[in-house]
């Protein structure tokens, strides 16, 4: 993604959107900074992200805006959803994959983060593996399919996706409005992490 | 969460730029964004119960409240840390999240000890005076950080929450630094395999 640094004026007018009185000290304008950047599957609207470089580490806050409405990215689907509601999300085959790869990284699973693994050295925990283990997810990938189901305008992709500690084959369904399900997970590799381990506590 | 719900023009604020995207109507049309989480107060008491069965974990709780350092707890996605100018730990938790998770509790120990540092006289030298001494302050403090959340993982092998931890380790890119200093490496060692990870990850 293409970051572009945004010029003063116009960056205090963006923290003066987005600013929040309970949380003044972070939305400092003399030393934050904001840039955005283009996603190819929204029209009209960028993504935009705030940093507070006041302290390290440094405080970020990513947006969807079309520069007057700012959606923060908070973890859940609810702000994607809500952009892509008004018609500004638009899907073809060739943007799919990376519309989901920003979902995946703005919207966490249940359990935790879920990530797309369109290429294995992506994956989370490599470095932990063992030779035969780290052979394997590199013998086993296989790069994402993607259907298009012209009845519903829905894409149906299968694609490795590392969720809950296990690098998983999974079928999801992007619907023509974003929205992402999981709709079956086949497990690649057993034994990357101890069975049964949980990844929320309690 | 405060996001709009309809446009107030019906036009297309980019089509003439950004900067007549906001226009004269004022700047503000997202006024009361909520940034907390909303289930923030219980996700850090479950990290806490959690560090206050490790010695060294409990040190650093016992710090936090001792100092009555203030926890905020906001949703999304971002590097989590104690602020020496807001003198506030920071914890980022994705809002869909309702429990806490190992990246919760390994967040709140590393901020926890980076505010036992500050409150401990051991202060950033200002970036502007001598960035190369700055900089060789904060690895230095990130070393110290992760070491200790390595004693806290290693302090609670025998619970239950001892592999949820190490796969947070694993997951965050530590999983050499922490085989290394279970192994009784020197400091110098440790700089090397935190020095990996911060190149793989690009922060710590």
């Amino acid at each position: 993604m293409h970051w572009q640094h945004l010029d003063r004026d116009t960056s205090v007018k963006v923290i003066d959107s987005v600013k929040s009185d309970a949380n003044a000290g972070l939305f400092s304008v003399g030393t934050s900074e904001v840039k955005r950047a283009r996603a190819l599957f929204y029209k009209d609207y960028f993504l935009y992200q705030v940093t507070n470089f006041a302290s390290l580490p440094s405080f970020s806050f990513q947006y969807l805006s079309d520069g007057t409405f700012f959606h923060y990215l908070d973890g859940t689907e609810a702000p994607i959803h809500m952009v892509n509601d008004k018609g500004a999300l638009q899907l073809d085959k060739h943007n799919v994959l990376g519309y989901l790869d920003f979902y995946f990284a703005h919207v966490s699973g249940d359990e935790g983060d879920i990530t797309l693994i369109d290429n294995p050295n992506d994956m989370p925990m490599l470095d932990s593996l063992g030779p035969d283990a780290y052979d394997a997810v590199f013998r086993d990938h296989q790069p994402a399919e993607i259907q298009v189901d012209s009845t519903t305008d829905s894409f149906n992709i299968e694609s490795d996706l590392y969720n809950e500690g296990q690098l998983v084959r999974a079928k999801i369904e992007v619907s023509a409005k974003g929205r992402v399900t999981i709709k079956e997970q086949k497990m690649i590799m057993h034994e990357m992490v101890a069975p049964g381990a949980p990844e929320a506590i309690m | 969460m405060n996001t709009d719900t309809t446009d107030n023009n019906g036009s297309n604020p980019m089509s003439g730029g950004l900067k007549s995207g906001f226009g004269d109507k004022g700047t503000n049309v997202n006024s009361g964004m909520a940034y907390g989480h909303p289930h923030g107060e219980a996700i850090i008491e479950g990290a806490k119960e959690i560090l206050r069965e490790s010695e060294t974990g409990n040190i650093l709780v016992q710090v936090q409240e001792t100092f009555n350092i203030p926890i905020q707890v906001m949703k999304g996605k971002s590097e989590s840390g104690f602020s020496p100018e807001m003198k506030t730990i920071f914890i980022y938790v994705p809002g869909k999240l309702t429990k806490v998770t190992g990246d919760v509790v390994f967040d709140l120990a590393k901020a926890a000890r980076e505010a036992d540092l500050e409150y401990s006289g051991h202060t950033a030298p200002d970036p502007m005076k001598n960035l190369m001494e700055y900089a060789g302050f904060m690895h230095a403090r990130n070393l110290d950080t992760v070491t200790h959340v390595c004693t806290i993982v290693k302090e609670l092998t025998n619970s239950s929450y001892f592999s949820v931890l190490l796969d947070t380790l694993t997951n965050l890119g530590f999983n050499e630094l922490y085989k290394a200093y279970l192994s009784g490496a020197s400091r110098d060692e440790l700089y090397d395999f935190y020095a990996d990870a911060y190149d793989n990850r690009g922060s710590i």
